[in-house]
């Protein structure tokens, strides 16, 4: 069973994140740049499945500029077989994202597409969706738990209701939340062994796409700062300013 | 490849030397295995590793193992990932929060492996590098006794001839990882006068160990006795030539020196990190003490001692890496595969040396006025700074106290002029005298200036040492071998700052350029008070002395200011500004 898997480059979590000076992106001078944390959870759990035998060939593709190799050959490393960069500068919205991925898809043939429900930069979370709807793929997202028997997925979600369990014939796409498992570390081994593996680089035109940005980035600025608290004097008080000032009762 | 000595004779270009800059990606990528190790596995256990619960810290080690870092000099045919110098020091850097960690791999990764990279045989690395690399085996080094510290031969432990081996007895005290080490490098004296090294694994009969040493602080690091009662060491075990362990001592500790210097970042440039998240949370009179002067002004110096360091300790990495470059290439049972390994590992000795006192100083310097800034709070063990403070007092001890490393830089000075025909001597013939009579009014031309009588009155100091001491200046007078290694480490740290300014971009450039003016500033104090200690010691005459202080001004700029603007950055971005 081959299995694709995206990476996406974005900002590292534990980074400090500010609006640059012109507002027109986040300021990206000296930024840790990592691989989006939900994707690299996608690959650790197509690692465990090639682990256990289930899976044979791991493909990760990231979508972006030249520097997103960096995120590949970390995925690489990892245990990815193989990577695909789809190399463009334009800024992209989800559905061009998903309709690229959905070429690489149609190039690559996987029986199984597990990606981040969400990148953790723009936290959009509809690319697995569209990537499915375009594909006309069975789809299940946030996982907790992924079983693969012959050419059906078994997948544990969680919702606001609780666990659901959903079965899915391959191929499918699912996305990975939060507590699928726990990626590994890198080890220096990887990292070596990864001098040798294949990344290959193609642009949009390859695919035969023009990917056309239909929602645009307008303004980023800083979240307004939290107005002090103020003291009230009895609960009396309380009532009424939450009455007639906050009007939240 | 350049001979170790060279940039007090030569200026250096700017942008010629390597900085954290120029590592590329898979480096970074190296770098950032090792930091999320640290992060996650490590410092969220660190009440355990406090208290030295048992298995842990072999647990770590073995991860450590699983992850590659043990590999990192172990040559490919042995199972090893044979990386590069300065690799390596940016793993070491990254295990830096976690000093007892740091230190296990430091001992198991270094001074283990190494003596059998040097010197071993092929069998004896084909029996032993594997395992050791891999994790599956932890290993020690064993020179200290209780009667021969720094004077290690003076060391007691023998070994005789028997048989088809040797019997070892003795008592080895400071055993880094003796708790579970698999395999101990002893040193010992054959027949009581060969200086010999041997190779003994934990289960040979006889070798038994003391209790753990009660310490100020690395309690996670196991530090224990090991005692060889008449233990037999097939012959097969005798690492390298009788008689000629020296070399493998020096030339691990060598580059054992050179790692201390990136454990002392990585732990410096942590305190710098807790100390100013500190600053931020910390609020009196109503707002962040980060507000005041006087805390920025630590973060600044703090700042600015890492930036040195870390200057220079990349610098000479790569240094390094050009000697042991064509190593690789030779095939694995080379006859003088030994021979090469010792020029490599010796040459850079004397900046190893400075690394080690320099570092050491700076993360001692980072961790004391980082309970500072903690006030109260930092003398507390509910801080993080309270260990980290603990932690950074034994390395000006180990590994050659700070003063023997004064001493050896001196010393190798002295060798490099005899042995390698470093012009020390003709160098100062021929600068002397150009006294610097105004500084440029721009910072980085004042800098490039500075530089050059840096190098200049350190030339002068050497010369009229050497001229009244010769090769006794290291036994006559310690303390003026002491004072120009001083000189010669100031030297060496604003040269590679300079050298590496170029290659800093956006705001680590600004941030860069106030390091250096601020590290200028501090290193002409100190080049000053050397080197009159150093003229009035050899009663040079006044002149002598007017020659020295017209090389060496006094920058002036507004420090306060810069001082501020610098912990801006350091507030910008959480802790050390310069990013890797």
């Amino acid at each position: 069973m081959k299995v694709l898997v995206t990476v996406k480059r974005v900002p590292d979590p534990y980074a400090k994140i500010s609006p640059n000076a012109d507002g027109t992106d986040i300021a990206r001078e000296g930024l840790t740049m990592a691989v989006n944390p939900f994707d690299e959870i996608a690959l650790e759990e197509a690692i465990r499945l090639k682990e256990a035998g289930k899976a044979t060939e791991i493909v990760a593709v990231s979508i972006g500029g030249a520097e997103s190799q960096e995120q590949l050959r970390t995925a690489l490393a990892m245990g990815a077989d193989r990577a695909i960069l789809v190399q463009t500068e334009e800024p992209l919205d989800p559905p061009s994202i998903a309709r690229l991925l959905a070429a690489i898809v149609q190039r690559e043939q996987p029986q199984l597409i597990l990606m981040g429900k969400q990148a953790i930069d723009m936290d959009d979370n509809q690319v697995g969706q569209m990537l499915a709807a375009i594909l006309n793929l069975p789809q299940a997202t946030f996982a907790s738990k992924i079983t693969i028997e012959d050419s059906t997925a078994t997948v544990e979600r969680e919702t606001d209701n609780g666990i659901e369990t959903i079965r899915v014939p391959l191929p499918a796409v699912i996305t990975a939340d939060l507590r699928l498992n726990e990626p590994r570390y890198v080890a220096l081994t990887g990292i070596v062994r990864a001098r040798t593996k294949p990344l290959e680089t193609l642009t949009p035109a390859d695919l035969g796409i023009t990917p056309k940005a239909r929602v645009r980035l307008k303004k980023v600025e800083k979240p307004p700062a939290r107005q002090a608290g103020k003291r009230v004097a009895d609960v009396k008080e309380l009532v009424r300013l939450l009455k007639e000032e906050a009007r939240v009762i | 490849m350049q001979r170790s000595g060279q940039f007090l004779v030569q200026s250096t270009p700017a942008g010629s030397t390597f900085t954290p800059e120029d590592f590329d990606a898979e480096t970074r990528m190296i770098g950032k295995s090792a930091e999320d190790f640290v992060r996650h596995e490590v410092l969220p256990r660190l009440e355990e590793i406090e208290q030295a619960k048992e298995g842990l810290m072999r647990e770590l080690d073995r991860k450590m193992g699983e992850l590659g870092f043990t590999a990192a000099e172990v040559p490919t045919h042995y199972g090893g990932l044979d990386l590069p110098k300065t690799t390596v020091a940016l793993i070491v850097e990254k295990l830096g929060p976690e000093p007892a960690t740091c230190l296990t791999l430091q001992a198991h990764a270094g001074l283990a492996i190494l003596p059998l990279v040097l010197e071993g045989t092929p069998e004896q690395k084909a029996r032993y590098l594997p395992k050791l690399a891999s994790g599956e085996w932890c290993g020690s080094f064993c020179l200290s006794e209780t009667g021969s510290g720094s004077d290690a031969l003076a060391m007691k432990t023998r070994a005789v001839p028997d048989g088809d081996g040797y019997r070892l007895t003795g008592e080895k005290m400071w055993v880094t990882n003796a708790g579970f080490a698999d395999l101990f490098t002893v040193f010992a004296k054959l027949n009581g006068e060969q200086f010999t090294a041997f190779l003994v694994e934990r289960t040979f009969p006889g070798v038994s160990l003391g209790r753990e040493e009660r310490k100020i602080g690395l309690h996670g690091s196991s530090t224990r006795r090991v005692v060889f009662e008449n233990v037999f060491v097939p012959k097969e075990n005798l690492l390298g030539e009788v008689g000629k362990a020296h070399y493998i001592a020096l030339n691990t500790l060598n580059l054992g020196r050179y790692k201390m210097a990136a454990s002392a970042l990585g732990t410096g440039k942590y305190a710098l990190e807790v100390a100013t998240r500190y600053a931020k949370d910390r609020h009196q009179f109503g707002q962040p003490i980060a507000n005041f002067g006087l805390i920025r002004q630590k973060l600044a110096e703090m700042t600015t001692q890492l930036f040195a360091l870390e200057s220079m300790l990349y610098r000479t990495g790569a240094l390094m890496q050009e000697w042991f470059e064509p190593i690789h290439a030779l095939p694995p049972d080379h006859p003088e595969l030994h021979l090469r390994y010792r020029e490599a590992a010796s040459e850079y000795a004397g900046e190893c040396a400075m690394l080690k006192f320099f570092g050491t100083e700076v993360q001692y310097f980072c961790a004391d006025e980082g309970v500072q800034i903690h006030g109260g709070y930092g003398y507390t063990e509910d801080f993080p700074i309270a260990k980290i403070f603990r932690e950074s007092r034994v390395p000006r001890i180990y590994e050659g106290t700070n003063e023997i490393n004064r001493l050896n830089l001196t010393q190798h000075l002295i060798r490099q002029m005899q042995r390698a025909g470093l012009p020390l001597i003709e160098e100062s013939r021929a600068r002397e005298p150009r006294p610097i009579d105004t500084l440029p009014d721009k910072p980085l031309e004042m800098l490039v200036t500075l530089v050059e009588g840096f190098r200049q009155a350190t030339l002068y100091a050497f010369r009229l040492a050497w001229e009244a001491y010769g090769d006794h200046l290291r036994e006559q007078r310690q303390e003026i071998a002491a004072a120009i290694a001083d000189m010669t480490t100031m030297l060496y740290g604003l040269d590679s700052i300079v050298a590496r300014l170029p290659k800093l971009q956006g705001t680590a450039s600004d941030a860069g350029l106030l390091a250096g003016l601020l590290f200028a500033r501090y290193a002409t104090q100190v080049m000053r008070d050397r080197a009159d200690l150093v003229l009035n010691a050899l009663n040079a005459p006044a002149e002598s002395h007017r020659l020295m202080e017209r090389m060496l001004p006094l920058p002036r700029f507004n420090a306060v200011e810069a001082r501020n603007q610098l912990a801006q950055f350091v507030l910008m971005r959480d802790g050390y500004p310069y990013g890797v």
